[in-house]
């Protein structure tokens, strides 16, 4: 442990979320399967869709997502920094206390142990678990890089990792008062939309579109093409990225006022939004034949070019006028995972193709698999995306008019088929994913060895 | 130690300004509508207190009962609770462990416990209002509805325990177009004859003290 190479813990982080985003899949494909065919996998209780659903969700967000984060943040801020790691051992601790919290958080949901609280499912022991020995190291490892950097100005990236850790600590620790304190009622569910809400807006999606911050003029060579965009992307974050959180229960009993509120904030995201993809696509200018020949690039600008939908769908659904309709629908799943399979995923994998192979100090094994798994889960994604967005109209509509629920359950049935398709399609994307790496750490062509200078 | 101190000073004012921006941005959405509904909280409807006296204080995880096994809860609701100084008894235990076998068991990933506000009118009854929730932890109201909504199932199923064991054995008995996984396994190993559950066979009269009893009584519950 004494002699760690630098860019041992991103290098950790990153293989371990490959492997949970190759687990995380396969649950999704296993849940997609039974709501097509419900017999299946129904006879044991620890394999019901009640109890692998939120492990799917887990999962993917907390070994595929936050890990790949985690590895980003490793690799990234020192390299802004212009300084090492601040302490590689700290993160190879890190990256096993991670592990072992996905094998307990797993076990957990899957045995049944849960809050019953979506997106704060854990019990709120492992919920501690994961805040003090998951979340903090990694916050400290930042924080310390960032305060002993030898560079003198703080890129736009290292603005979003910094303070998106704090504010995830933050809301994950609120999200969980309900179950700490005993709070009841409607406002045991505010808080837990409340949370649910913004661990998504205030940590995946600021981090995820800082990640893209450094890959584009990275892989470019551009440099970035606004920074005061930058920062009206940040502030707005900051001041009103959290507040729409009550458009959750818009169909719930909570102060009208707030709702309102809450529907006029929603719109406002589109101020970071559109700032920030404005203002990556412009980095493109004049490199935008990398986005056909360079995989990275491909990836990234896929994810940011997702994010127009995304934030469209994000600002508009939420309000009044359109959430009657699709509230509770299948239409929200579809923008879930158009949020964290199209945007972050795809900004992600960019990152780690950009990256891993840096890291390794090794050539890419294969272009060809990294081009097949970018065509696998986009088409995967996409036949996902719009069958489900598909179902979540005809839900609306059975909703509305009020026709009888089995006639909309026989309805959507060609959907759920379509979507146990789609997410097979990614599950094998990202085994082919998974070997390709695996394959690079092997038998990759010998590089250049990692160091701080070629990032 | 300096240069790390002169560091940190460079973006003193951005880092106190973002702590500033984000402390008034989430006080703003947490203090004012909790307080507010925390003011509802002290009038509990005549539903609520209904409700709660079935269900106990928590029915999620909780450190007595770490499996959601629903024992603790039905413990609770036998013998008397307390909840903020306002005691109850005399509700039914079996409500208690039903609505823990609830949550276990993931029902409400499908079936939403609330009528929508703005329709749902007609087809799923009255939605509740705020102070129907006081002293309910946790909710379970739902958000991805893909099965029908549960508030007021009670009422359209009165004394219909029979119906919904053939459905929690097989839904698709009942229901054929239904894509509701089969829930047999709550049954246990014996039953209410005290001969072992064949799970191939009919779905047999279940023992008193299985899951799916406990279960179908919250279900009922629901008015």
């Amino acid at each position: 442990m004494e002699n760690l190479k630098d860019g041992t813990a991103s290098k950790m982080f990153f293989f371990s979320a490959i492997f949970w985003f190759c687990v995380g899949t396969f649950m999704g494909f296993i849940n997609g399967t039974k709501l097509a065919a419900p017999g299946f996998l129904a006879d044991n209780p620890y394999l019901s869709f009640g109890h692998l659903r939120p492990v799917h969700v887990h999962i993917v967000i907390f070994g595929w997502i936050s890990m790949a984060f985690a590895g980003a943040m490793c690799y990234i801020t020192p390299a802004l920094c212009n300084t090492r790691l601040w302490s590689e051992k700290l993160g190879v601790i890190n990256v096993y206390l991670w592990n072992a919290g996905m094998v307990v958080l797993i076990t957990c949901l899957a045995l049944g142990m849960t809050s019953g609280r979506e997106y704060s499912d854990m019990p709120w022991l492992v919920d501690l678990y994961a805040a003090l020995l998951m979340v903090i190291p990694l916050g400290i490892n930042v924080w310390m890089t960032i305060v002993h950097r030898k560079s003198k100005g703080l890129y736009v990236t290292v603005w979003f990792f910094a303070t998106a850790i704090m504010m995830l600590a933050i809301t994950f620790l609120i999200g969980q008062s309900p179950e700490l304190f005993h709070l009841t009622g409607l406002n045991e569910a505010y808080l837990t939309w409340w949370h649910a809400h913004n661990i998504l807006g205030l940590f995946i999606t600021p981090v995820s579109a800082a990640i893209a911050y450094y890959t584009v003029p990275k892989a470019t060579g551009n440099t970035l093409y606004s920074h005061r965009i930058g920062h009206l992307h940040f502030w707005s974050i900051a001041a009103f990225y959290s507040t729409p959180g009550a458009h959750h229960l818009m169909g719930a009993p909570i102060p009208e006022w707030s709702k309102s509120f809450a529907s006029v904030s929603g719109v406002l995201v589109l101020v970071p939004a559109i700032a920030f993809c404005a203002n990556l696509l412009l980095t493109m200018q004049g490199k935008w034949s990398m986005f056909v020949t360079n995989l990275p690039i491909k990836w990234t600008i896929t994810g940011v070019l997702m994010a127009v939908p995304l934030n469209f769908q994000g600002g508009f659904q939420q309000t009044r006028a359109i959430n009657w309709y699709i509230h509770g629908t299948h239409w929200i799943v579809a923008h879930a995972h158009l949020a964290l399979l199209g945007f972050s995923t795809f900004v992600e994998v960019g990152a780690i193709y950009y990256a891993l192979p840096k890291l390794l100090g090794r050539k890419l094994y294969s272009e060809g698999l990294g081009n097949i798994h970018f065509w696998l889960t986009l088409i995967g994604f996409i036949i996902y995306w719009t069958s489900m967005t598909t179902a979540g109209l005809i839900q609306g509509a059975g909703k509305i008019y009020e026709v009888a629920y089995i006639e909309t359950v026989s309805a959507t049935h060609p959907y759920m088929v379509a979507r146990a398709l789609g997410g097979f399609m990614v599950f094998l994307g990202q085994c082919l994913f998974l070997y390709n790496m695996y394959m690079t750490a092997t038998a990759g062509e010998k590089t250049e060895e990692f160091n701080i200078a070629n990032t | 130690m300096a240069r790390e101190f002169r560091n940190f000073k460079r973006y003193r004012l951005g880092t106190v300004m973002v702590g500033v921006v984000f402390a008034c941005s989430i006080s703003l959405t947490i203090i004012a509508p909790t307080t507010q509904m925390q003011a509802v909280n002290e009038h509990p409807s005549e539903e609520a207190l209904r409700k709660v006296t079935n269900y106990g204080t928590e029915n999620g995880w909780r450190l007595d009962d770490p499996f959601l096994t629903g024992e603790a809860g039905a413990k609770e609701v036998r013998e008397g609770f307390e909840i903020h100084g306002h005691k109850f008894s005399g509700g039914d235990p079996r409500v208690a462990k039903g609505k823990t076998i609830f949550i276990r068991e993931g029902c409400w990933w499908c079936h939403t416990v609330m009528p929508e506000v703005t329709q749902d009118w007609q087809y799923f009854g009255a939605p509740p209002s705020t102070a129907d929730f006081v002293f309910e932890s946790p909710t379970v109201i739902g958000s991805d509805r893909k099965a029908p909504d549960l508030l007021h199932v009670g009422s359209r199923y009165e004394d219909m325990e029979d119906v919904l064991y053939m459905h929690f054995w097989k839904p698709q008995n009942v229901m054929e177009a239904s894509i509701m996984p089969h829930f047999n396994y709550l049954w246990g190993d014996k039953d209410a004859d005290g001969n072992p559950v064949d799970l191939s066979g009919d779905a047999p009269d279940p023992a008193p003290d299985s899951d799916v009893v406990a279960l179908t009584a919250y279900i009922l519950s629901l008015k």
